[in-house]
């Protein structure tokens, strides 16, 4: 049979397809509350989601190289979410904390109003929390990343990251004892 | 203080989408990937990531090596200038240089096959592109000829100079490269004569249309003559008045004045009698019958 060029388009591209789709499946919930812990806004945080998958689709899509895709999910919606708040800089804290959870259910359970009303208080608790530790706490203790790849994320050295875990673990400590009072 | 926390970050490990959030976020994605699919999914550039595929250019075996020279061969390397230009047009030479820069920074024999192999490629489609759109012609196509036999010239050279080092692996790829020539002239060659095959039903259709519009044009000329020599109306052929009833009124226009109101005249002459005969019919019957 001969070889055709075309086919060979076909096949490489349906192989991408594959695994970036199974990529999706695998982080899109991980991608979705690290933004969600950043905004506050949960319809932001789906926008950003979608946001980062496409922009990461045209980064694939030109042949360019990934070697750890975890990792670049995250750098691209961390500049996403970098570019986001550039745009709304002026809204105050009040209004980003009203934002907090839609609870788009409207049965009026018992369960439910505590569940948002301990995802209102997580969210708040981070608000409280500077950036650079919230990011560094997220990645650590809700994704289960090592340091080592949370510093190729961030960009950052190792060191600079076990320093940020361990001081937002201090500031941690202390917004939580202030909300229990 | 510890159980704050743990809770803390058990809460936030359990959020997610909700199954509806997912699936709309999928498909707007899915979505954007369908409508930009891989430009470039090959590249002898391209170092392969280990989590996106299984092959990898760093461990060279025979095989391995086979495998990537076919391949190349196949697929013709790195995207070139779209093919929109072809040969006659303005921009062409533009894209005949581009080609000849890209080829002198290849620096190895495996990168200048790939570039004169995708050279070889977007010669068949301009080819084919120029016999689809009746654009073809001899000069056009001894450009493109001289240009895969050029190209194709170059590839083997290089391929000598790869087959002291892996002869199966030369010899291979030669083969590979015939066979897609000799594929690609042959497609060329059904589409010349699908095309020609058109062209001659499309002249026999003129051809067959231009005899069907003369008669039909032959009988209005007739008709009109046959009008126009009449003297009274009550003459004319029952065939040619049904001509002439469903004529256009484009022909009905071009009759002589004098034969319409002559023809109008005889049929609105006739009603009046028809109608008066019924009015007065009707009229007895209402008297009698209130």
């Amino acid at each position: 049979m001969p070889f055709k060029s075309s086919q060979m388009v076909e096949v490489k591209s349906q192989n991408l397809n594959k695994e970036f789709n199974a990529s999706y499946e695998r982080f899109s919930d991980a991608i979705f509350r690290y933004c969600l812990y950043q905004t506050s806004n949960r319809q932001k945080a789906l926008d950003l989601t979608q946001d980062t998958f496409i922009k990461t689709w045209e980064y694939l899509s030109t042949g360019k190289q990934v070697e750890n895709l975890r990792a670049f999910l995250y750098k691209v919606a961390g500049n996403l979410i970098i570019d986001d708040r550039r745009k709304k800089k002026s809204e105050s804290l009040d209004k980003i904390t009203e934002q907090g959870f839609d609870v788009k259910n409207d049965r009026d359970e018992i369960s439910i109003i505590e569940n948002a009303f301990e995802k209102q208080l997580a969210l708040d608790t981070l608000e409280k929390l500077d950036k650079k530790y919230r990011n560094a706490i997220i990645l650590r203790f809700v994704e289960d990343m090592e340091i080592e790849e949370i510093a190729k994320t961030l960009k950052e050295s190792k060191n600079n990251i076990s320093v940020r875990i361990h001081r937002g673990l201090e500031k941690l400590k202390i917004i939580l004892e202030e909300n229990q009072q | 203080m510890e159980n704050k926390f743990n809770n803390l970050i058990k809460i936030m490990k359990n959020e997610k989408m909700t199954e509806e959030e997912k699936a709309s976020v999928y498909f707007k994605v899915e979505t954007f990937v369908n409508n930009n699919p891989v430009k470039n999914p090959l590249s002898p550039y391209l170092k392969v990531s280990p989590y996106f595929s299984k092959f990898s250019f760093a461990t060279l075996g025979k095989t391995v090596g086979v495998a990537l020279l076919l391949v190349i061969i196949g697929f013709g390397g790195i995207a070139l200038a779209s093919a929109s230009a072809l040969p006659g047009n303005l921009t062409y030479p533009l894209k005949i240089a581009l080609e000849n820069f890209e080829a002198q920074l290849a620096s190895t024999p495996v990168k200048k096959i790939a570039v004169k192999s995708k050279i070889i490629e977007t010669r068949f489609k301009e080819a084919e592109e120029l016999i689809k759109t009746n654009k073809r012609t001899d000069e056009k196509q001894a450009m493109i000829d001289s240009s895969i036999a050029e190209n194709k010239k170059e590839i083997e050279d290089n391929l000598e100079i790869i087959s002291k080092e892996n002869p199966e692996v030369a010899t291979l790829a030669k083969a590979n490269l015939e066979t897609l020539i000799q594929t690609s002239e042959k497609e060329l060659g059904i589409l010349i004569t699908e095309k020609s095959d058109d062209l001659n039903f499309i002249e026999n259709e003129i051809l067959s249309n231009k005899a069907t519009f003369e008669e039909k044009f032959k009988v209005d000329l007739e008709l009109m003559e046959k009008i126009e020599t009449l003297d009274n109306i009550d003459n004319l052929d029952p065939e040619i008045e049904n001509k002439l009833l469903i004529q256009d009124t484009e022909v009905i226009s071009d009759i002589t004045p004098a034969v319409i109101p002559d023809l109008s005249a005889s049929v609105i002459s006739a009603v009046p009698e028809e109608i008066n005969n019924t009015s007065s019919n009707s009229e007895e019957n209402n008297q009698t019958n209130p």
